[in-house]
Formats: structure tokens, C-alpha cells, sequence
């Protein structure tokens, strides 16, 4: 999925800054959005974006979903550098 | 055989007659038929307020469960992956048991290790804002944070 180069093109040199943060996930979901949208099909999407400082500390990340398991479907992607986590979960929901 | 032109067809049948069938066919008179199967065929593309998914329901039981799960406790690598699936579990069941019907559930719950670093979780939705919603809630204490969304998704 496109989710992995939109991560890496918005974070690629990012340093962890909490001012910057909304702005970071403000163009992660532009991005996103605008190309899940010209996927084919009539999908309602959700993108959920957690961007954490690094320092060492642990993290684990649950999903569960009741949905249609023949059309519905998501993709995870996670960045990690050196200051900074990222985890972006993409959800696809046929309508 | 009867010719029976149905409701929505507004060509007569090509015998001609008989566009609504009364006589000698076996099926149900017109009006009676138009009467049952608007009943049946009615489709709502919205939630009406009692269908509807109301955030503020998911929020105060989310809230619950988290707490409920984590009161007391410290962050242990080994059960931290457990524990965030039992909680992603619980607050799916407790979304199916408030008996919407239409609605797909989609939850996530984040579990973290409190070291003083800086977290956002955040999302944008690409939905119908008048039936789908979300909920959320948020807990921490001095060793983790937890956090929990939930997204309720209108099925036409």
C-alpha cells in the first residue's frame, strides 16, 4: 500500500518535535486519503496515525474490528528513526 | 396464467389484459400486495436517533474498561501485548451488545510505556459525518498509557 512511501516522505529527517506533530499528521492524512480515494471501489476510510517520542520506552498496538471479511480490509505500516515512532493503520469499510 | 405486471415494471404484460391481476392467478391482489411489500422493501440510507451510534454511550463504557483493566497496574513487556488485545476485545463486545445493527466496528487501543515522552494519536476519516462516529478514551498512570478508539462505520 502507498501508506509506507507517505510515512517516509513526510518523516524521512524529522527529529521528534511535539509542535510539529499535528502538522506531520496533517499531511500524512492528506496524502493518504487522497490516495485511498482513487483506489477503485466505494470504501469508507479510516486513518489513524500515532507518532510517539523515542525514549526507550515500550509500545504495543492492538486492532480489532467486526466487519465483512470478504470486502473490508486493512494495512499497517510503522517508521521508526532515531528520535521518533510512527504507527499508521489504514482501515478500507465497503459501504 | 395470470399476467401479474409488478410494482415497479410500468409496461403492460404482453397478453395485454390485465395490469394489476384479480381473477384466476394464484398470486396476492394488488393493493394487498403493494401494502406488504412496502413494508418489507423499506430502506433507510441514514440511522434513524434510536439506530443511530452515539459516542458519549461508547465513551463512558470504554472509559470503564480500561480503568477497570488497569487500574493498578505496571507495565510488563510480556503482558502488555495481552492485555491490549483483551482490551481491544472487551470493547468490541461491548459495542456489539449495544445491538446496532447496521454498524461495523473498527477499535484500536494503544498501550505504552510511561518514560515522559511525548505521544499524539490521532485520525481522519473519510465517512458519512451524519451516521458514522467515533469514540475515544484515554487512561495513565505513573508506569503506562493507554489509549483506546473506537470507530463505528454505517453500512447502507
Amino acid at each position: 500500500m502507498g501508506s509506507d512511501e507517505v510515512v517516509k516522505k513526510v518523516l524521512k529527517d524529522a527529529e521528534y518535535r511535539a509542535d510539529l506533530v499535528p502538522d506531520w499528521q496533517a499531511a500524512i492524512y492528506q496524502e493518504s486519503i487522497a490516495r485511498l480515494t482513487q483506489l477503485k471501489g466505494t470504501f469508507k476510510y479510516i486513518v489513524t496515525s500515532t507518532i510517539l517520542e523515542s525514549v526507550g520506552a515500550g509500545v504495543h498496538i492492538s486492532s480489532t474490528s467486526l466487519w465483512d471479511a470478504e470486502s473490508d480490509g486493512s494495512a499497517v505500516y510503522r517508521f521508526e528513526n532515531k528520535t521518533l515512532i510512527a504507527f499508521v493503520y489504514a482501515f478500507g469499510l465497503a459501504v | 396464467m395470470g399476467s401479474t405486471a409488478s410494482e415497479d415494471s410500468a409496461t403492460a404484460s404482453a397478453a395485454g389484459a390485465h395490469q394489476y391481476s384479480a381473477s384466476e392467478s394464484s398470486s396476492v391482489p394488488a393493493s394487498r400486495r403493494t401494502s406488504t411489500s412496502s413494508r418489507r422493501d423499506s430502506f433507510s440510507l441514514r440511522p434513524t436517533f434510536m439506530q443511530k451510534f452515539r459516542p458519549q454511550v461508547a465513551t463512558k463504557f470504554m472509559q470503564q474498561i480500561i480503568q477497570s483493566h488497569l487500574q493498578s497496574k505496571s507495565y510488563r513487556a510480556e503482558e502488555a501485548q495481552k492485555l491490549s488485545k483483551t482490551i481491544a476485545e472487551e470493547i468490541k463486545s461491548k459495542l456489539i451488545e449495544l445491538d446496532l445493527g447496521r454498524y461495523k466496528y473498527v477499535v484500536n487501543v494503544v498501550l505504552g510505556e510511561n518514560h515522559g515522552g511525548g505521544a499524539r494519536m490521532d485520525a481522519r476519516c473519510h465517512w458519512d459525518q451524519e451516521s458514522d462516529g467515533s469514540a475515544q478514551a484515554f487512561f495513565t498512570n505513573d508506569s503506562l498509557w493507554c489509549a483506546a478508539v473506537a470507530f463505528a462505520v454505517f453500512y447502507y
